[in-house]
């Protein structure tokens, strides 16, 4: 992981100034995976592909530093 | 974009209209509790996958930048990713959410436009489609405005068309049942309102819906009436006293909840 985020920083800029809103639109790709070992601020159900299913959902690949 | 309190307040407002913000990170869990949900009081959900199972997935072999979103659609299709403003993100979920358009469009399109605030999706795509067909690249603006439009019903009977495949998958067959009759008289002539015809009509025979056939009838030929009017103000008079009689004599079914809606959709 730290290796693709190292190495991807750079691409990620430049992927910014080739997009001018940073947003690019996908033509529908099947949403592929969704796993995490733990979560919070959950109630409830945990999140899955399919408990999302009829939501509309942003995913964030993030890191707190 | 990025930043927690600008998530947490997107996931807050659109909640209850079906929108979630999901991030994840392969840090530990105590360190994204400690810093995000304790220190930052991020209210979305946060997960943690240290044995980095799901990004792979998503970069197919390429690599992206920290953080990174991907949007994904109510029928669970990935529809756009990169790292946009929270003005962007917001745009986008209005888009999908409130069919409302809230910019002027070409003049040449007033019939469209009209179609679309009447809630006709089907006969302002059409519109629209015969103008691109009739300017070609002669009228840019117009060319644009009229391409603007049909994305915007396309996206919407998406959204639409994902609610109702994941109620039937959760044999929500009465709720299914309501989104479908809306996607096939709203969208007609867009390819989504063949498909909710066709299931419509399979859902029809169980029992669930079968034994409220008279209230769908109602709710349908109301629908129909509210759709004939075009925006015209005595005609909608008329259809929200068709819904208001479907609301008094089957109050307590989906039907008569659907219609109670339109009612007050229609100001009554």
């Amino acid at each position: 992981m730290r290796t693709v985020i190292a190495t991807a920083i750079a691409l990620v800029t430049i992927g910014a100034l080739a997009s001018a809103d940073g947003w690019k639109k996908l033509d529908g790709k099947r949403v592929p995976a969704l796993e995490a070992s733990d979560w919070l601020n959950v109630e409830g159900e945990t999140p899955t592909l399919e408990s999302l299913k009829g939501k509309v959902w942003l995913l964030e690949f993030f890191a707190t530093w | 974009m990025g930043k927690v309190g600008d998530l947490s307040r997107l996931h807050e407002k659109y909640y209850s209209q079906g929108f979630r913000v999901v991030a994840l990170s392969d840090e530990p869990i105590a360190l994204i509790r400690s810093k995000l949900q304790e220190k930052s009081k991020a209210k979305f959900w946060l997960g943690s996958d240290p044995e980095n199972k799901t990004l792979p997935h998503f970069i197919d072999g390429g690599s992206i930048g920290i953080p990174h979103f991907y949007l994904v659609d109510a029928s669970g299709e990935v529809v756009g990713e990169g790292l946009p403003s929270e003005a962007r993100i917001e745009e986008l979920l209005k888009q999908i959410f409130d069919p409302v358009l809230e910019r002027e469009i070409h003049s040449d399109l007033d019939e469209a436009r009209q179609a679309y605030d009447a809630g006709l999706y089907g006969v302002a795509w059409r519109e629209a489609g015969k103008l691109l067909k009739k300017k070609g690249e002669k009228d840019p603006a117009a060319v644009e405005d009229a391409g603007f439009l049909r994305a915007r019903v396309e996206d919407y009977a998406a959204h639409l068309r994902g609610i109702a495949e994941a109620d039937r998958k959760r044999d929500r067959v009465k709720t299914t049942y309501g989104q479908l009759l809306i996607l096939e008289k709203r969208f007609a002539g867009l390819e989504v309102a063949s498909w909710a015809k066709t299931e419509r009509k399979a859902l029809s025979k169980e029992r669930k819906i079968s034994a409220d056939k008279k209230a769908w009838k109602a709710l349908e030929t109301a629908l129909v009436r509210e759709l004939k009017a075009k925006g015209v103000e005595w005609k909608l008079k008329i259809a929200a006293q068709s819904y208001r009689k479907v609301v008094d004599s089957y109050r307590r079914t989906e039907a008569g909840r659907l219609a109670a809606e339109a009612v007050k959709r229609l100001g009554g």
